[in-house]
């Protein structure tokens, strides 16, 4: 009886697991997965998104990932996406409550903040580790000031 | 092939219990510790709209984000039927309790848009070990009792464990040739990933690989990367048939696991730690070790080091 279970189970858990592999890749979920990492072929030029925290100055430095979401980078690089494919009142809305969240920040950089702007552009990724290319083409999705108290 | 071998080879061969229920207290007290380092990140959702959420997994019946105290009080119980999982207490109902709790958890964690791939294996193989008799030793349930003899509800979860092990890593080679077929092992599209995730992760003020940047600005490597983890992929299968493949392959996924980590500070917890591959060796005898034979004695209740029943692996 117990062997009849053990194959029953067994069949069943390979089934379900191995399932997605019929399906659309597209078809990602969790927990079972058909396992896209990776797998799609990618150009060397992307466009890459980001916050921004800039200056009065003008000077811009990139917010790190608790400020936009929580400490995982890769749920920060999700939010970001998000907002920007869902459109210009997403994005802003991303972007005041990065503004919010940085008046509390303990970075001076970031503390110095007086706006964020989300923004894209594209860039040749490889030139760009090796310091032969900058991001281009790039554009603003959204802008909000950091509100401060007065002193 | 003899008949001895033939039933060693089988799905159903006899197995002595120590080796599940070391898998069983390996994985438990894995995802204990996971989950508990993980506490900020499930906290951070009660700060997310609810716009973001796309439920996955047993989320799926939620219609909207749950309160932030339920998230805090099925977290808890996670972490509280995790535990007695471990020890192997009430193991009959806190087996599938914790397994679905966990399943609970992480599919909570992968529904604001992100699906990570790191919690999904652990969640199989924690589905495994509760639906086995995975506390009949080296656990509170079965203290004072003597070990039961090898018998193959023993050792069918074992093997189921390290078939859906290989098979993870099979999809992921069917996705590749899907997506982009054997061209794939030509290493450019590894190449370029690899150099996309440096960048925005860069361009978010968050940690990148150095290493990952400078490999990019070499092109030989990747053919030879890309045809290792496709092989790695679509061959794991073979580790299923003898010991000594089983220890190439393991060793060649942790290298890839490894690799990952070095090129795009990408950590996969589970496989990193090795528990996700313990199944495929003899970690009973990690009991052989003086303290953790101590614990083992306390857990049997008994002064001696524990032995298992024996049977092949």
């Amino acid at each position: 009886m117990h062997k009849f279970y053990a194959y029953a189970v067994s069949t069943a858990v390979l089934l379900v697991v191995g399932w997605p592999a019929t399906r659309d890749l597209r078809a990602d979920s969790f927990p079972l997965s058909t396992y896209p990492m990776f797998a799609r072929p990618k150009a060397r030029v992307a466009e890459v998104t980001s916050a921004l925290a800039v200056a009065a100055g003008g000077a811009s430095t990139p917010v790190p990932p608790s400020y936009i979401a929580n400490a995982e980078t890769m749920q920060a690089i999700a939010t970001l996406r998000a907002a920007v494919a869902a459109g210009g009142g997403a994005s802003l809305a991303l972007c005041r409550a990065i503004a919010s969240r940085l008046q509390a920040a303990g970075v001076q950089e970031l503390r110095a903040a007086v706006r964020v702007e989300i923004v894209s552009g594209r860039v040749d990724t490889i030139d760009y580790l090796g310091g032969r290319a900058m991001p281009h083409s790039r554009r603003l999705h959204a802008r909000c000031d950091v509100k401060r108290e007065a002193p | 092939m003899t008949n001895t071998a033939a039933r060693r080879a089988s799905f159903y061969a006899p197995l002595g219990p120590v080796r599940l229920a070391t898998l069983r207290l390996l994985t438990g007290a894995f995802a204990v510790i996971y989950f508990m380092v993980r506490a900020p990140v499930m906290a951070s959702f009660a700060s997310f709209g609810a716009a973001q959420f796309e439920p996955v997994g047993l989320a799926r019946v939620l219609p909207a984000p749950l309160p932030a105290g339920a998230v805090l009080s099925l977290y808890l119980a996670a972490i509280g039927f995790g535990l007695l999982f471990t020890l192997g207490a009430w193991f009959r109902v806190t087996g599938p309790g914790f397994a679905l709790l966990a399943l609970w958890v992480t599919s909570y964690r992968n529904s604001w848009g992100m699906v990570f791939h790191t919690d999904n294996l652990i969640v199989v193989h924690l589905g495994v070990l509760a639906l086995s008799d995975a506390a009949a030793a080296l656990s509170l349930d079965a203290r004072g009792r003597a070990a039961p003899a090898p018998d193959g509800r023993f050792g069918w979860p074992v093997r189921l464990i390290c078939a859906v092990t290989v098979l993870s890593y099979v999809l992921a080679g069917i996705a590749k040739l899907k997506a982009s077929g054997w061209s794939w092992m030509a290493g450019e599209t590894l190449r370029n990933y690899i150099a996309f995730d440096a960048v925005r992760k860069e361009q978010i003020g968050s940690v990148h690989s150095p290493f990952g940047a400078w490999l990019v600005q070499v092109a030989w490597p990747f053919p030879v990367i890309g045809t290792l983890t496709m092989a790695l992929e679509l061959l794991g299968p073979l580790a299923l048939l003898h010991r000594r493949a089983a220890q190439l392959w393991v060793a060649g996924v942790y290298g890839f696991h490894a690799g990952v980590l070095a090129t795009m500070a990408i950590a996969f917890p589970y496989p990193l730690s090795g528990v996700a591959f313990a199944s495929f060796f003899a970690c009973e005898r990690l009991w052989e070790r003086p303290t953790l034979g101590r614990i083992a004695g306390w857990l049997e209740g008994r002064r001696t080091p524990v032995a298992d029943g024996g049977g092949p692996g």
